[in-house]
């Protein structure tokens, strides 16, 4: 056996640009396996553990306005681990006369950072109970619009600029995606978050001591719908106007989309690429194993034994299933950590879970063997069922003639007289059906590939264009605070 | 001039006996009869020679001889065992044991060097079968290729490449080494070089030899020669004086 597999090296060596252009083919759908599925896995984990060390609400309850002793009474319901109570603001930001932004200021307990919903100090530190005109602001509004520390923001009530002074640039589990809508597209420099004491909000905005939304942080186990009904009952008399479920968080929904589409990519890109890859390879294999007919017959002659013969034709299978799996696993591996650092910057996910996954490693090496076994079987079982006597027998072609000129080339040729050389290639299409079929199969696949990235990279574009120039065709739009929007 | 030797090496002793063997090809409607009722002994230590224009029959009649195929009907007995209802698999073990084959085309793989190629063979040999000195420098040496032994296929000549062949064939130490044409594609200089080789081991280390050939010359370096004709024995004919290869004016 050991001359026999020297022979499938030197095969190898022969043909490197052959099967170095199948094992990149299989490589690419290996990785792109890898990649989209650990970029799901890394980036649920990561958003998972962000929401976890952050505290991310389980559910908040918006009302008109309900006083702070609800607090402890939703605090008593069993199942509920943490509460925080708040005022959330949406008013505006003036920039300059004629530009004004977006903005959402939110109240947080002095000294001590929020049981719920946490701030995360990216610079600068969290406010003192008795610092006056100060607030916190959120990473990526001071990031796109670059504030520091100690830069003034003025935002606007009932119309009059205030001035509050950036103590701190903080990350949110409830803008990592920095949206306040569902379905949102998030424009960083429009929207700022800003988060003040308590008493200053009350103070700037002139509220009475009081709180609009009501964030719950529930116990592992418990049943979030009865915990709902009783925090609802409990609100009831202060007007409650909705409860957001953390799946409908805007936040967390936009993730949770991207997320899930990662995830389908994951199960249909790499299948259209294995495909694509096994019928190549099945073709490449068929080839070698017609052109190596007399090597086959005198192998047997010499008494290699059948199984022998049809394992020296795997063995090209797993050579490329081998490096296919190989080389796809470190591309992937490499792009899912791209994908998720990306994501995760994006987003501003501030941690990041980046873990090798074993199910990962056995999923690409079986789906490349798979890939690779399936096709290389039948070239292999071919090679093995020839009987030394036919395999030697003269010119392999003789044995594919079906010695009858095929029905379209003598209706073409009746039509036009085509010349001989224009003659033999059709004629050899319809000689050897199978790979002509195949070869069709594996031409539609791989333009299906290109065709489909470039749809949806022009189903972007159209989408894009026709949000920004079509659906959002302003060029200024005035914003109220919630108190007007509801009036 | 004469050359006792190879008489006298010859014994009574049969390898290969064929009993009204038939070999038939279906081919669509028609029935190609390639080999009819051929009764044919081989004795040990015999260089024999089947002479037949081509298409009569002596590729299938080898094909038999060496297990490489089976026949239709009648008996092929080898070593005294009958051969001929043997499954793939024990004719392939048989081929392996017994058989040593020189083809015309097709005969070395070509991603192989010449050792190597004779590797492929003595990796097959049983250990206990093979002699001591089946060492595919030494199997060259005895075809005078040693020092070509680290050349590929398409680094050597046709008749280099014939003798590499040959030199395989002895690998497994086979009773029964069965020729193709195996001059048919060479030069008359270089075919002369490797019967010489073939004449050598028959003389000198009592191999047996059966090289079909459609060339007429060829039966005056045999032993004895079988004249095929339309898959039938037309004639046999007893060479008493076998020349020697170099003498062979083609
Ligand atoms: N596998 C096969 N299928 C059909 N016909 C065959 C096959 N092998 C040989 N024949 C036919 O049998 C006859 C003898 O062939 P062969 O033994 O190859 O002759 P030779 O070697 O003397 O040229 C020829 O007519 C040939 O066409
Ligand atoms: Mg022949």
């Amino acid at each position: 056996m050991k001359k026999l597999i020297l022979k499938n090296w030197r095969d190898i060596k022969a043909r490197k640009a052959q099967f170095g252009a199948l094992i990149i083919l299989v490589a690419l759908g290996i990785s792109s396996y890898v990649s989209f599925v650990s970029a799901y896995l890394n980036l649920s984990a990561s958003t998972e553990y962000a929401y976890e060390k952050l505290k991310f609400a389980h559910f908040s309850t918006k009302v008109i306005s309900a006083p702070k002793r609800v607090v402890d009474k939703i605090q008593a319901i069993p199942g509920v681990e943490a509460v925080e109570g708040r005022l959330i603001i949406d008013t505006g930001l003036y920039i300059s006369d004629g530009e004004q932004v977006k903005a959402r200021v939110i109240s947080i307990p002095p000294d001590q950072h929020p049981e719920v919903n946490d701030l995360l100090i990216e610079g600068g530190s969290y406010l003192k109970g008795k610092a006056k005109d100060v607030c916190l602001l959120e990473k990526h509004y001071a990031d796109e619009r670059e504030i520091e520390l100690g830069d003034t923001l003025k935002p606007l009530v009932d119309g009059e600029k205030k001035e509050v002074i950036v103590e701190g640039i903080v990350v949110n589990p409830e803008y990592f995606n920095a949206v306040i809508r569902k379905a949102e597209i998030p424009s960083p420099g429009e929207l700022a978050i800003i988060f003040m004491t308590q008493s200053e909000v009350e103070r700037m905005f002139q509220k009475s001591p009081s709180y609009n939304d009501i964030s719950v942080l529930l116990d592992k186990g418990a049943n979030r719908e009865e915990v709902i009904e009783k925090v609802e009952d409990i609100l009831d008399p202060y007007l409650v106007i909705e409860t957001v479920k953390r799946e409908d968080q805007p936040s967390n929904f936009s993730i949770q989309e991207e997320i899930k589409q990662n995830q389908s990519m994951a199960y249909t890109m790499p299948f259209v690429i294995l495909f694509v890859a096994s019928i190549s390879l099945f073709i490449a294999l068929s080839r070698v194993v017609q052109s190596q007919r007399g090597e086959i017959g005198l192998a047997k002659a010499l008494g290699y034994r059948n199984w022998q013969v049809l394992l020296h034709y795997l063995l090209f299978s797993l050579f490329i299933a081998f490096w296919g799996s190989v080389i796809g696993f470190a591309l992937g591996t490499y792009f899912a950590k791209e994908i998720v650092e990306l994501y995760t910057d994006i987003m501003g996910i501030p941690f990041l879970k980046h873990q090798l996954h074993l199910e990962l490693i056995i999923g690409a090496t079986s789906m490349s063997a798979i890939a690779c076994i399936l096709a290389g079987i039948l070239p292999a079982y071919a090679s093995a069922r020839m009987r030394p006597a036919t395999a030697m027998r003269a010119d392999p072609n003789i044995a594919l003639a079906k010695g009858r000129v095929p029905l379209i080339e003598r209706a073409v040729t009746k039509i036009l007289p085509i010349s001989l050389t224009f003659r033999i290639p059709i004629r050899n299409v319809f000689r050897a059906r199978r790979r002509s079929f195949y070869t069709v199969v594996g031409i539609a696949f791989a333009l299906l590939l290109t065709t489909s990235t470039w749809a949806m990279l022009d189903s972007t574009n159209y989408l894009l264009d026709s949000m920004f120039y079509e659906v959002e065709n302003w060029d200024m739009v005035a914003g109220f605070s919630q108190n007007f929007s509801h009036r | 001039m004469v050359k006792p030797l190879s008489k006298t090496g010859i014994t009574t002793d049969n390898i290969v006996v064929l009993e009204g063997a038939c070999k038939n090809y279906q081919m669509g409607e028609i029935l190609i009869k390639a080999l009819c009722d051929v009764d044919l002994e081989v004795k040990r230590g015999e260089f024999l020679v089947v002479l037949g224009p081509s298409g009569s029959g002596k590729t299938t009649l080898l094909n038999l001889l060496g297990g490489i195929d089976t026949p239709t009907s009648g008996r092929i007995i080898i070593e005294g065992v009958d051969i001929s209802r043997f499954s793939q698999k024990r004719l392939t073990l048989l081929r392996r044991e017994k058989i040593g084959f020189i083809f015309q085309f097709f005969n070395l793989i070509p991603t192989l060097t010449a050792r190597e190629n004779v590797e492929f063979a003595i990796e097959l040999a049983s250990r206990d079968r093979s002699p001591p000195e089946t060492d595919a420098i030494a199997l060259l040496k005895m075809v005078g290729l040693e020092e070509r032994s680290d050349h590929f296929p398409y680094q050597l000549s046709g008749g280099e490449q014939q003798r590499v062949a040959i030199a395989r064939a002895l690998a497994k130490d086979p009773v029964l080494i069965l020729g193709d044409e195996p001059t048919g594609t060479l030069d008359f200089k270089t075919g002369k070089l490797v019967y010489k080789a073939m004449k050598e081991l028959n003389e000198i280390e009592g191999k047996t030899f059966v090289i079909v050939t459609h060339n007429a010359i060829i039966g005056q370096v045999a032993d004895r020669v079988i004249h095929l004709h339309d898959g039938q024995i037309a004639r046999q004919e007893i060479i008493e004086n076998p020349i020697s290869p170099e003498e062979i004016i083609w």
